[in-house]
């Protein structure tokens, strides 16, 4: 059996630690790094885990909360009168709209004076009789599975938001490692014949790398949802046959074998050697995990694999499950491509989150429901956002613009409590008055489930802030 | 329980303090109490100075880090301590506060090893011929260590190679070395690779690294950060390095070359450095990236930590980082017309210029910069810290042709070219409209002079569609790939880059049809292509087109070299595009355009605006199939289509040279008539147009030309005159062309009737505007528009959908930026060459010898062999910053020919297992484009071009370019380059060195090693014809490895699998071997 230990060490050694092990090599010569002696994380948790693995669904773009998960009756009462002629007239007091930072001002991410009523009805669902929205109706239904946060807030009202809600920080503001990167470095795989970070779905608006200073080996692994092609370089170019491959595989292993005679010791050919066998795995067991040959017909509509709509989505949703069925650690899926992301309804809102709704709203239900009857719910924590919300009022007469001051995430599975909505916003969904929540919130507490600590994670000469490390919700924590 | 005088401590006493204490105050406290700063009077850097402060028995250190008063609470800033580092310092003190023996306390900054001035560190006494392996010694006698022997001559010769040149030697040049016995084919090899020219790239590279090169990138087609053209720079950088030009100069050209050269564009070019910091949206992320920057890269100061506060580390103060972007608060980006090219899309010079130089630099309180300090203006400045004064600053007067770029004599010349060009373009198309035209009435003639046969005009088959976007029905239209978005009345595609998709009309369409489509092109990376597709299959046009499936594609580009209408054809997944079937077109981004597809039978018409294109017999049969429009690589928007069966009674215009002769109808030939008098009179105009351009430009040029030489008043005025009214001339016919072309499409019926009338308006206002302005007097401050020299690059800090106001171009420059490159490469400073070689060292050597090599300040690492640093620097110093002299001491050096092997090397890995004292060579995992690079060089395609615009995207994998060329910007990386760790282009002042199952899947799967595996093999195998041989030739050449016999066993075995397969010829089973050799650890791998 191999212990977590020595699973560890093969990590360390088998590359996909070796930028944590270089770094390691190199601070330690650092005077500073000798008197605390610093080390890399071992891969255990620091404390008991509740969660092993992450699905974190983001949506491009800046999903409304208002039509989403955070009813407000207000604004369809108010709809049509500027903000000023309303009792709420003080959410535009200057001071309250500080927190907003100069970053990049392109236009958008203004405030709308005009209120713009709600576009979609609302419904209470499940024991909790939480409200959501009527174009989420699958969502609805595993109501009291859901952790809702209600009362999130950031500071950058702009699309490099989107950096920030995966690293704590504006993509204008440096490269920092995201979240996905952080929980690689700290906690490593479950299973080495995979990737143990990847990603989903196109995220070309922001950038492509997850692991900056923590190293490339923490990057996010992007797969796609095609057994022919799922991962960059995972076909040969030219035809070869198996066997060919198989002796040339042999010989491989045999000749960098020999070399460790005349290079003992180097930790590098042994990385080597260990990234070849785990590619060759890999090129094997990756094309596996995305073809859906095994599944059942049910457990496919399920996913909404029998509407075209919401197939793609289904198809992502149904790999990730895959995923993290095989040990992958973080599964980061990204929906909505394009431009700076396509839930960003600037205009035709209802048309834009309708649409966008029938593509992810089925596959995430069924999703939930199938963690749920596999087990699997309870050790896999499911995250829902997007980079920020939209204004109450209205902008080009039937959109939203981007809003930071109030928006709506949430969370299920992996020992989040079910059920509940966390922290509100106020009657027009404006800000957030209640137990308000900045973006690294939602990052400390996914690292608390799986059972670490951010400031552990620290390295040497890397500072972060501390609103960088964000504060556990522990509210929503069974 | 307290005593009143620290006791000396126990030795677990000690580490209490030593190892849970003082590393917290080190952490917490230092910054303000310690050796850089002292506030109010207290030390906490030894146990002495804490209690000798009193603060233990008054009780106040307690008190103070445990106080929930957060205006009293230490430290004041962050977290407070944590419990258990309190009740460490409880304990501590509990205990009598013991102190370790002999404790070092902070040092005071002005000490700082790096801030003290470079001296020249004698030589010991040695019998090393190489001052660096002398200088070594020194710490290894005194550990009792003794390097490791000098590797093989194969691994020399290879790490020569890849080093210096980046890639490894061809098998000729290895045979030569190989039987050269001469005793200096050592450095013989270093001189003939410092001096091949691939040395530039390879070495470039590095500092491109270092000097964050980017080219453009930005939300699709909208530039944002750094600069087209940008390459300039890095054709400087290499060139400049094979040229060795002295480092500190490289440095003053890239920060002053505006000042110190500013008419010299070869020199301009390096100045790119400034004009890759360049952001569209935020001057103030611009302002920091470049103070940060300048600060790492060349002084190894790490400026940026001092934006907010003071910085907790060395001795710079919050104003010192606002001194330090003071230098540069004046500056912006501008692109200079190059001799050749007029159009700074196509081309240009890149590079910066004082247009602020009243901006004002303000403190921003807390960094924030929605909180400047008003109250205090700040000016440029150093920090004292290096003990370095800046020189004074003194503003530059600029030469006129630098500020007024416009007086440069190739403007002038580029623009009396291009009127010459277009006067004689217009020349021959109006003679082939004269001859059309003549050809045209004859055959009218003809068919007046015989009975007309022309059939009565039929009723079209009822098939007729207009579709103007107000919906968009799924009924009728299907998608294909890309992003589309649609509004009432257009229908945009989003997505950028080189891939298809397609809109497909679902209905079927006649077989003989007219095509129209109104759209607008609004950007897109390259090709811009946007086509009306016909007789296409019924698969996912998005992927590739395979098998039996085709389609026909009539397209208009905006490609920026060569904007053209073509109609081409896939069949079975080749594209195929008859040079005969294009037609240029002139082109603008945002314009709309009517792009008319007519066919019949295999004979295609294009039309663009009304004017044919094209006219070409289409080599692919005809087949049953859809219409469907298709972009690649384009941002257009959609606002128009019609389709309707081709009236049968329309005569297409076929493509020989006599396009009317077989009109065969009566009808047929007046509008063929019509086409061409129509054609003839647009054309005539044209030339018209033209020459009056010629006369304006030349009218223009020697009204500048007296008012730019001072001439008397009375010569300015009357050129000035002739100049105005030439430009006025040209505008009134001008205006009259565009009359006559909205009236024909008027006549014609393409595009709205509303819209055009509104045009036709517009076009007659235009006309009388332009003709009353010819008759009206000349205003005595009227100007001549003078040519563009330069364009500035306009910011929207302040509005994103609209430009900046401009920032002009004066004739003063600040000369900040000249007294601050001054003063960096002052010899004086400290930290300059000591960074410069410890960035050299590092790529040699694979380790650097300060490991830290941004940060040279107290919180970075000493060196481990501070003479070796310092003897470095002075020596590059006096060697006139030359690099070269650099490389060549460094790889002569036994240091840099000891081998990487740590067998036998068990009693100097227990001294020094670290390796600090350089006994042994690390290995290296080589740079990405080294990996590349090689693989196509030891296949013989690799193509040595040198310099030029990048090799864009989509054309990179099938370029065999050295990877230094390929476009490198945040959102355009290679795939196979970023496996292996691509230089960030935000910051990389070390590359990577992962290894990682990807770069394994990449070298084995990858198109270019798989193509290339077989050509090495066949290349080795022209001169060895047996197996043993090969295997030791391909391991020297691929590997630089002496083959043991063990692996020739194994090898010899696996070709004899190989061989034994039902595919297997001896030609296959090497390419195996040799693909194998690829994927070999020591191919990514200097030994």
């Amino acid at each position: 059996m191999i212990t977590q230990s020595t699973r560890r060490s093969f990590l360390t050694q088998s590359g996909l630690g070796f930028g944590s092990l270089a770094l390691s090599t190199m601070l330690l010569k650092d005077g500073v790094a000798r008197e605390q002696a610093w080390r890399p994380p071992t891969g255990e948790p620091h404390f008991p885990a509740k969660a092993k693995s992450v699905i974190w669904l983001f949506m491009n773009g800046g999903v409304s909360q208002m039509e989403s998960f955070d009813p407000k009756p207000m604004l369809t009462k108010y709809g049509g009168k500027t903000i000023s002629e309303t009792p709420f007239a003080d959410v535009q007091n200057p001071d309250k709209l500080a927190i907003e930072r100069l970053v990049v001002p392109d236009g958008n991410g203004n405030q709308r004076n005009t209120l713009y009523p709600l576009q979609v009805g609302y419904r209470k669902h499940g024991e909790s009789g939480i409200e959501i929205s009527d174009w989420f109706p699958h969502i609805a239904r595993n109501v009291d599975k859901l952790a809702i946060v209600r009362s999130m807030w950031t500071t950058d009202s702009n699309h490099g938001a989107q950096t920030q809600f995966h690293s704590g920080r504006h993509m204008n503001d440096g490269e920092f490692p995201t979240l996905g990167a952080w929980v690689h470095y700290g906690l490593g795989s479950l299973n080495d014949n995979l990737p143990q970070f990847v990603s989903l779905g196109s995220r070309e608006y922001w950038n492509k790398r997850d692991g900056f200073y923590l190293g490339p080996a923490h990057d996010a692994v992007p797969l796609r949802v095609d057994p022919k092609n799922p991962l960059d370089f995972s076909q040969s170019a030219r035809p070869v046959t198996e066997r060919s491959r198989a002796i040339g595989q042999h010989l491989l292993t045999k000749l960098n074998r020999i070399r460790e005679g005349e290079y003992p010791n180097d930790p590098a050919l042994e990385a080597r050697i260990a990234s070849y066998e785990l590619a060759f795995k890999m090129q094997k067991s990756i094309p596996d995990v995305v073809d859906f040959a095994d599944e059942t017909e049910e457990t496919k509509s399920l996913y909404g694999m029998d509407h075209e709509h919401s197939k793609p989505f289904g198809m992502t949703l149904l790999a990730a499950r895959r995923l993290v069925e095989r040990g992958v650690r973080f599964v980061q899926i990204q929906h909505g491509a394009g431009g700076a992301g396509r839930w960003d309804a600037h205009s035709g809102l209802m048309n834009n989150h309708q649409t966008n709704a029938l593509q992810v709203d089925q596959p995430i239900g069924g999703l939930l429901e199938d963690l749920d009857r596999r087990g699997l719910l309870e050790e896999t924590l499911v995250i829902f956002a997007s980079e920020f919300g939209r204004t109450p009022g209205s902008q080009s007469s039937n959109g939203r613009d981007h809003h930071i001051f109030g928006f709506s995430v949430w969370m299920a599975g992996g020992g989040i409590k079910g059920g509940i909505a966390h922290g509100a916003t106020d009657e027009i969904g404006f800000h957030a008055v209640e137990n308000r929540h900045y973006v690294t919130d939602i990052h400390a507490t996914i690292l608390h489930q799986l059972g670490l600590e951010s400031r552990k994670l620290e390295i040497p000469g890397r500072k972060r802030l501390d609103i960088d490390h964000g504060k556990v919700i522990h509210d929503i924590i069974a | 329980m307290l005593s009143l005088i620290p006791h000396i401590g126990t030795k677990a006493e000690d580490s209490l303090y030593l190892q849970s204490i003082k590393p917290v105050l080190k952490a917490r406290c230092y910054a303000c109490h310690g050796g850089l700063k002292q506030e109010s009077d207290l030390r906490l850097d030894t146990a002495d100075s804490i209690f000798d402060a009193g603060i233990i028995d008054s009780g106040a250190l307690l008190q103070r880090i445990t106080s929930t008063d957060l205006d009293a609470r230490m430290p004041p800033e962050g977290e407070p301590l944590e419990p258990s580092q309190i009740a460490a310092i409880k304990k501590w003190i509990d205990s009598g506060s013991p102190k370790p023996v002999n404790e070092v306390g902070d040092t005071d900054p002005s000490t700082h090893w790096a801030f003290q001035p470079v001296t020249r560190p004698h030589l010991p006494k040695s019998k090393r011929d190489n001052p660096i392996d002398a200088l070594l010694d020194i710490r290894r006698s005194a550990a009792g260590i003794t390097p490791l022997g000098q590797a093989d001559k194969l691994t020399l010769i290879r790490r020569l190679y890849l080093d210096l040149v980046g890639m490894p030697p061809s098998i000729d040049e290895l045979n030569a070395l190989m039987t050269n016995s001469s005793n200096h084919w050592y450095t013989d090899t270093i001189e003939k690779l410092l001096n091949d020219p691939r040395h530039g790239e390879r070495w470039g590279r590095h500092w491109m690294d270092i000097w964050r090169y980017s080219d453009w990138w930005g939300l699709g087609a909208q530039l944002r950060f750094s600069q087209k053209h940008i390459w300039h720079w890095r054709d400087w950088i290499i060139e400049s390095l094979n040229d060795d030009l002295p480092y500190d100069e490289m440095v003053r050209q890239m920060l002053a070359a505006d000042e110190l050269y500013p008419n010299d564009l070869d020199k301009l070019r390096g100045s790119g450095y400034l004009a890759r910091n360049w952001q569209l949206f935020n001057r103030n992320h611009w302002m920091e990236d470049v103070v940060e920057h300048v600060g790492k890269g060349f002084l190894g100061l790490t400026f940026n930590c001092a934006k907010c506060h003071d910085h907790k580390f060395d001795p710079i103060a919050q104003t010192d980082y606002y001194n330090f972007r003071a230098f540069f608060e004046p500056y912006h980006v501008r692109t200079d017309v190059l001799p050749g090219v007029r159009d700074v899309a196509v081309n240009g010079l890149p590079r910066p210029f004082d247009g602020l130089p009243d901006a004002k630099t303000f403190l921003f309180t807390r960094g924030n910069e929605k909180t400047p300090d008003k109250s205090i203006d700040i000016t440029p400045g150093v920090p004292d810290l290096l003990g370095l004064p800046l020189p004074e600053i003194q503003a530059v007067s600029l030469p006129d042709n630098a500020w007024q770029p416009e007086r440069r004599k190739w403007i002038f010349d580029a623009h009396l070219q291009a009127a010459e060009d277009a006067v004689s373009t217009a020349e021959s198309n109006l003679k082939a409209a004269t001859q059309k035209l003549d050809k045209a009435e004859a055959l009218l003639l003809k068919f007046t002079n015989t009975p007309d046969q022309t059939p009565p005009e039929k009723e079209a088959d009822e098939y007729s569609l207009e579709e103007n976007f107000e919906q968009l029905e799924p009924k009728r239209w299907k998608i294909f790939g890309g992003e589309w978005e649609h509004n009432p009345g257009r229908l945009d595609q989003k997505m950028d880059g080189a891939t298809r998709s397609v809109l497909r009309l679902l209905d079927t369409p006649p077989a003989d049809f007219e095509a129209t489509l109104r759209l607008t092109i609004n950007g897109g990376s390259m090709w811009r292509s946007v086509g009306i597709e016909f007789d296409s299959t019924q698969v996912d046009p998005s992927q590739d087109i395979t098998g039996d499936h085709s389609t026909q594609n009539v397209y208009m580009s905006g490609y920026a070299r060569e904007p053209k209408v073509h109609a081409a054809f896939n069949k079975g997944g080749t594209w195929q595009y008859p040079r005969g079937a294009m037609g240029p077109i002139q082109f603008e981004l945002g314009k709309e355009y009517v792009l008319k597809v007519q066919v019949r039978d295999t004979l295609i018409n294009a039309y663009l605006d009304d004017e044919l294109i094209v006219s070409w017999y289409t080599q692919l049969a005809r087949r049953p199939g859809s219409i469907q429009i298709s972009t690649f690589d384009v941002l257009p928007t959609l606002k128009a289509f019609t389709l309707r069966a081709l009236p049968e009674n329309l005569e297409l215009v076929k493509p020989e040279n006599n396009p009317i002769a077989d009109a065969t109808s009566m009808a047929g030939a007046k509008a063929a008539l019509a086409t061409a008098k129509q054609n003839h009179s647009l054309m005539a105009l044209d030339l018209e147009i033209a020459k009056a351009a010629y006369s304006s430009v030349k009218a223009r040029g020697k009204a500048l030309q007296s008012l730019w030489n001072n001439e008397d008043e009375e010569l300015v005025t009357t050129t000035r005159n002739t100049a105005i009214r030439a430009q006025q001339q040209t505008a009134v016919l001008a205006s009259r062309r565009l009359l006559m072309q909205v009236e024909s499409k008027l006549a014609s019926g393409a595009g709205k009737k509303e819209e055009l009338e509104k045009q036709l308006a517009d076009a007659k206002t235009d006309l009388e505007s332009a003709l009353k302005a010819k008759e009206s007097p000349i205003p005595d401050d009227a100007n001549v528009e003078s040519f563009v020299g330069a364009v500035w690059t306009p910011t929207r800090f302040y509005n994103s959908s609209k430009d900046d106001e401009k920032v002009e171009f004066h004739a003063i420059s600040t000369g900040r930026r000249t007294a601050l490159a001054k003063w960096i490469t002052d010899k004086k400073n400290p930290l300059t060459a000591r960074v410069a070689v410890n960035h050299i060292w590092l790529r040699h050597m694979g380790e650097p010898l300060v490991k830290t090599v941004f940060d040279f300040g107290r919180r970075g690492n000493n060196p481990a062999q501070p003479e070796l640093l310092d003897w470095l620097a002075a020596e590059f110093m006096d060697s006139g910053w030359s690099m070269r002299h650099l490389h060549r001491l460094i790889v002569t050096s036994n240091a840099y020919q000891t081998t990487s092997s740590l067998r036998d090397s068990d009693s100097q890995q227990n001294v020094d297992s670290e390796n600090a004292l350089w006994w042994r060579r690390p290995p290296i995992r080589v740079e990405s484009q080294v990996v590349r690079d090689s693989i196509l060089s030891l296949s013989g395609t690799l193509d040595l071009t040198m310099g030029g615009p990048p090799v864009e995207p989509g054309m990179q994998a099938a370029s065999t370019r050295r990877s230094v060329y390929f476009f490198h910007s945040n959102n355009s990386r290679n795939l196979f380059l970023e496996t292996f760790d691509e230089a960030l282009v935000k910051e990389c002042y070390m590359r990577d060195q992962s290894i990682k199952p990807q770069q394994a899947l990449a070298i084995s799967n990858s198109q270019l090693v798989n193509d290339a595996a077989p050509k090495i093999a066949e290349l080795l195998s022209k001169e060895t014809k047996d197996n043993p041989t090969f295997i030791k030739d391909a391991f020297a050449v691929v590997l630089g490895i002496s083959v043991t016999p063990d692996e020739i066993i194994e090898c010899l075995s696996a070709l004899e699998q190989w061989e034994r397969l039902p595919e297997g010829t001896s030609g296959t089973a090497r390419s195996q071997l040799i693909w194998v050799l690829l994927n070999h650890n020591d191919f990514v791998t200097i030994r």
